[in-house]
């Protein structure tokens, strides 16, 4: 049975959503058979790179606050960690 | 999508154990995409800056508490909580999106400036320049579906779910945003096709 593919079936092939048998049909149809779809995928792979390279980047002042933050979290987690170790024992020796 | 060496489970699970570094491999791993979903809802740099920064904060914080069960799907998760701060800060200003856009060079950081001519540097930021434009001029309902898709990286069906739509509607969406797009393009710049011959 001949398969058919939609707007929507290039759309998830272009961001990798389908499965290897849709990914099979889909290139057979575009580019062994040339679909009339053909035009569209190119259209959405030229603005798939295009919207790749509007990727903006945060300041590197703003990436150190949240490293900082990050890190102390990380501190106090295992300051909490060694209190509550520390109480235990503390608890343990205490008659 | 790209595969990591380290799958990011593993580096919260790290950075759990006390592993800092393993979150700074997290943030370095995704900081760009976030940020550009940020920047495309409040179209401020410094406010951007901010809301990123409150962004992982808050995951942060949702890590250490125990509370993240997103099992692996960390971009998707914390990119819908800067999606929502920015949705939030929008909704505290009582404003809706400025649609004049910022020409801003430090935008296109995958462009390597110092291998090209000025002539290719200058066609590139226009190209670009106009894009980012014509993504503000999109229907709000497309401009959401392409941000959630292409720069958080949720799935069409997560979008759906998200956007109480049926997964049809957001594929639909989906493409009438990047068609209307290519077509605004093709309309809008004639030095469009001349930049793609670069690219």
């Amino acid at each position: 049975m001949k398969k058919q593919i939609k707007s929507s079936d290039i759309l998830r092939y272009v961001y990798h959503e389908t499965s290897a048998e849709e990914n099979f049909w889909i290139e057979k149809l575009l580019f062994e058979e040339g679909h009339p779809l053909v035009e569209e995928f190119y259209d959405f792979i030229q603005m798939k790179d295009d919207l790749n390279q509007l990727e903006t980047v945060p300041s590197s002042r703003t990436i150190n606050r949240i490293m900082t933050y990050a890190r102390s979290q990380g501190s106090s987690k295992k300051a909490t960690k060694t209190m509550t170790k520390t109480a235990k024992i503390k608890k343990t020796l205490v008659p | 999508m790209t595969k990591f060496e380290v799958a990011d489970s593993e580096l919260i699970a790290q950075y759990k154990q006390g592993n800092e570094y393993a979150f700074e491999v997290l943030v370095n791993r995704y900081k760009n995409r976030i940020f550009t979903t940020i920047n495309l809802i409040v179209k401020d740099d410094s406010v951007a800056e901010d809301l990123l920064q409150e962004t992982f904060i808050k995951a942060i914080d949702t890590i250490n508490s125990g509370k993240y069960n997103e099992e692996g799907k960390f971009l998707p998760w914390i990119s819908r909580i800067g999606y929502n701060m920015a949705i939030d800060y929008f909704r505290k200003q009582k404003r809706y999106p400025k649609v004049v856009i910022e020409d801003n060079v430090k935008m296109f950081n995958t462009l390597s400036f110092s291998e090209e001519s000025i002539e290719e540097t200058r066609i590139k930021n226009e190209t670009y320049a106009k894009l980012k434009e014509l993504i503000q001029q999109l229907p709000p309902a497309q401009r959401e579906v392409l941000t959630m898709r292409h720069y958080m990286k949720m799935s069409f069906q997560e979008i759906a779910e998200a956007t109480n739509v049926s997964i049809n509607t957001a594929l639909g969406r989906m493409r009438y945003a990047l068609i209307n797009l290519r077509k605004q393009m093709k309309k809008s710049n004639v030095s469009y096709e001349k930049a793609n011959q670069i690219f």
